[in-house]
């Protein structure tokens, strides 16, 4: 079926919020996964390279500016913050504290806040810092949304756990030899993965009381790994190398014999460049991987053979999209409706979808909206939130984030215009 | 007549050239074979020299790896051993996992062919220990290391790499099309130099 339906609708990308705070590039992002739905305010994770990892939180709409938002909003604080951010930093590790930049504060004073039907989401910002010494690359959520992983350049991986209104560090993975380079973890947060310069994979067990054991390290790519991921369902582990190869990892049994199974490389019809980056589709039988080459691949796998315990499944490529991008892609990410989004380096965000035209072997993919100038900089990552409803945040080596809302182009009649938000 | 004379001559000087043929290299055959026994006598020269060299070359080698492999399986046996000593007095201090792994090490150690350099599994062995080791540090959260732990990222690796980028990407116009991967902002070879110092230690 096709996501846009029987009649082609024309969708824009509407940019619904910019998140500053961070001093440096933002790496990467991660919507918690147990939140943004059931009235759970949603929660996005980003690292930066200021070697600090914020905390977002989405505020619910308010139909007027509440008079302690006002209070908090007052000129002393708002200097304050800027005066000495030692202290002011201290005070936002309160759930409490609103950070208000100035756009909210000409909502808050200007305007009556519109009751646009899509979120958006205020700047209430939870710093976590002081515990890596270099860049943090990349974050990941557990599965159950109460651990924030955090891959940094120091060769460590903090893990962090919500106490009250504070996030604290109950944690940290020591073992790689440099840089590491992302962290993922398993569909049932039993397991957690690192890469990182040393070309080496770690895999982690999690076991009560936070500790780690390692499980298995995991040598065969020939260069630096930049990206590792679960499988959606299964616990096989995929990395992407700048060795232009992607491993598949799987474990013999239940021995900790864990081994590569398959690698994709040129000779598979892979990648000729490095593999930045790579994300599944919500049933997990498709892959895309988006690479230096200027190319987005998918591929795909026999879901069920996969599933019934045969690690030995192995994945062929179904489609290739060329042309598209004039700039390395540095992420892509599957929407659970099947959007595919790309950020690349010439700062622009691409979304793809299934198209009708099935006329070649397996399904096509076609460029459905391009969103030239999304960032003043290189996109570094893009994510889908984890609930259904459009909402695609973007980080950028200009240091700030973007919320986006995906809707149909007919659909700023009905709501207030943009520019009130 | 003067035919059959000749013919009776050369009948007669036939045994001669035959015979000269026969007769050992003595006289001609020296002047001859100069070249290919001059040859001969500086190849076993040769040999003979580069024999002795190279006995001493692979005992310097071989003293050298022995130390270096001896070293790393002594530290490596020294480690289970107190490791195992821990274990017969608390058998609960570590997990199934990393007890498992210590086994692991434990019988490779043993089984490494000290006296078979040649042995090709020898590499491979080694490579599996380290992993081993790495791992088990890893979950007891220790840094056990010694002079000469081999690490992946030398320091040396990284200048090295840098200088083949600068050799390879010599400012000239291939130069050009480079330009664009390592950003509009480098100009001259030396800021070309230091982006590549940041790409190899920095970002990405």
């Amino acid at each position: 079926m096709s996501l846009l339906g029987e009649e082609e609708e024309a969708l824009k990308l509407s940019e619904v919020q910019t998140l500053k705070g961070h001093t440096d590039r933002v790496w990467g992002l991660a919507w918690n996964p147990a939140t943004g739905a059931d009235g759970v305010p949603a929660i996005l994770a980003s690292c930066s390279g200021d070697k600090t990892v914020r905390i977002w939180q989405q505020q619910q709409q308010q139909q007027q500016p509440q008079p302690q938002q006002r209070s908090c909003s007052s000129p002393s604080f708002h200097c304050k913050f800027r005066i000495d951010a030692k202290e002011a930093l201290v005070l936002t590790l309160r759930f409490s504290f609103v950070l208000i930049t100035t756009e909210a504060r000409e909502l808050l004073f200007g305007k009556q806040l519109a009751t646009a039907s899509f979120d958006a989401m205020k700047m209430l910002s939870l710093l976590l810092e002081d515990r890596h010494d270099r860049t943090v690359r990349s974050c990941a959520w557990s599965p159950s949304g109460k651990q924030l992983a955090t891959a940094s350049f120091d060769a460590t991986t903090a893990i962090w756990e919500e106490n009250g209104s504070d996030f604290e560090c109950v944690s940290t993975l020591e073992g790689h030899e440099n840089e590491v380079k992302s962290v993922s973890w398993n569909s049932s947060g039993s397991l957690l993965a690192t890469c990182s310069r040393d070309k080496c994979v770690w895999i982690w067990e999690v076991l009560p009381g936070n500790e780690f054991d390692c499980v298995s390290v995991l040598t065969g790519h020939t260069q630096d790994v930049k990206m590792v991921h679960w499988h959606p369902t299964v616990d096989v582990l995929f990395s992407c190398s700048y060795d232009n190869t992607i491993k598949v990892w799987a474990e013999d049994g239940d021995s900790d014999d864990w081994h590569c199974v398959q690698t994709l490389s040129e000779s598979n019809s892979g990648h000729t460049s490095t593999v930045w980056a790579l994300s599944f589709n919500v049933t997990g039988d498709k892959m895309v991987t988006c690479s230096d080459d200027l190319t987005v691949k998918v591929w795909s796998v026999d879901i069920v053979r996969l599933q019934s315990g045969d690690i030995h499944a192995s994945w062929c490529h179904l489609c290739t999209m060329s042309g598209y991008h004039d700039r390395t892609i540095f992420s892509v990410h599957w929407s659970r409706e099947g959007i595919i989004a790309t950020g690349a380096a010439d700062d622009a965000i691409r979304l793809f979808g299934e198209s009708e035209d099935q006329s070649v072997d397996g399904p096509a993919y076609k460029l459905i909206l391009k969103k030239e100038k999304a960032h003043a900089m290189d996109i570094n990552s893009v994510q889908w939130s984890p609930t259904g409803n459009r909402l695609l945040a973007s980080a950028s080596d200009d240091g700030t984030i973007k919320i986006w809302k995906l809707e149909s182009m007919q659909g700023t009649l009905n709501h207030s215009s943009p520019n009130t938000l | 007549m003067p035919i059959c004379c000749c013919s009776f001559g050369y009948l007669f000087l036939m045994p001669f050239i035959v015979g000269c043929m026969d007769i050992p290299d003595d006289i001609f055959g020296e002047s001859l074979n100069l070249e290919d026994t001059h040859l001969n006598e500086g190849f076993q020269e040769g040999y003979e020299t580069g024999f002795a060299s190279g006995k001493d070359d692979g005992r310097e080698v071989g003293l050298k790896t022995g130390f270096t492999t001896g070293e790393e399986l002594g530290f490596y046996r020294g480690c289970i051993d107190v490791w195992n000593s821990v274990i017969r007095v608390e058998p609960t201090c570590f997990s199934t996992r990393v007890q498992k792994n210590i086994k692991e090490m434990d019988e490779l150690v043993s089984k490494y062919p000290i006296l078979e350099p040649e042995n090709e599994s020898v590499t491979d062995m080694m490579a599996s220990l380290r992993l081993k080791f790495r791992a088990i540090c890893a979950t007891l959260n220790v840094k056990l290391e010694y002079n000469g732990y081999p690490k992946a990222s030398d320091p040396n690796e990284i200048q090295v790499a840098v200088e083949d980028l600068i050799n390879y990407w010599s400012y000239d116009s291939s130069y050009g099309t480079q330009q664009e991967k390592w950003g509009p902002n480098v100009r001259t070879p030396s800021e070309f130099a230091v982006s590549c110092l940041l790409a190899l230690e920095g970002p990405y």
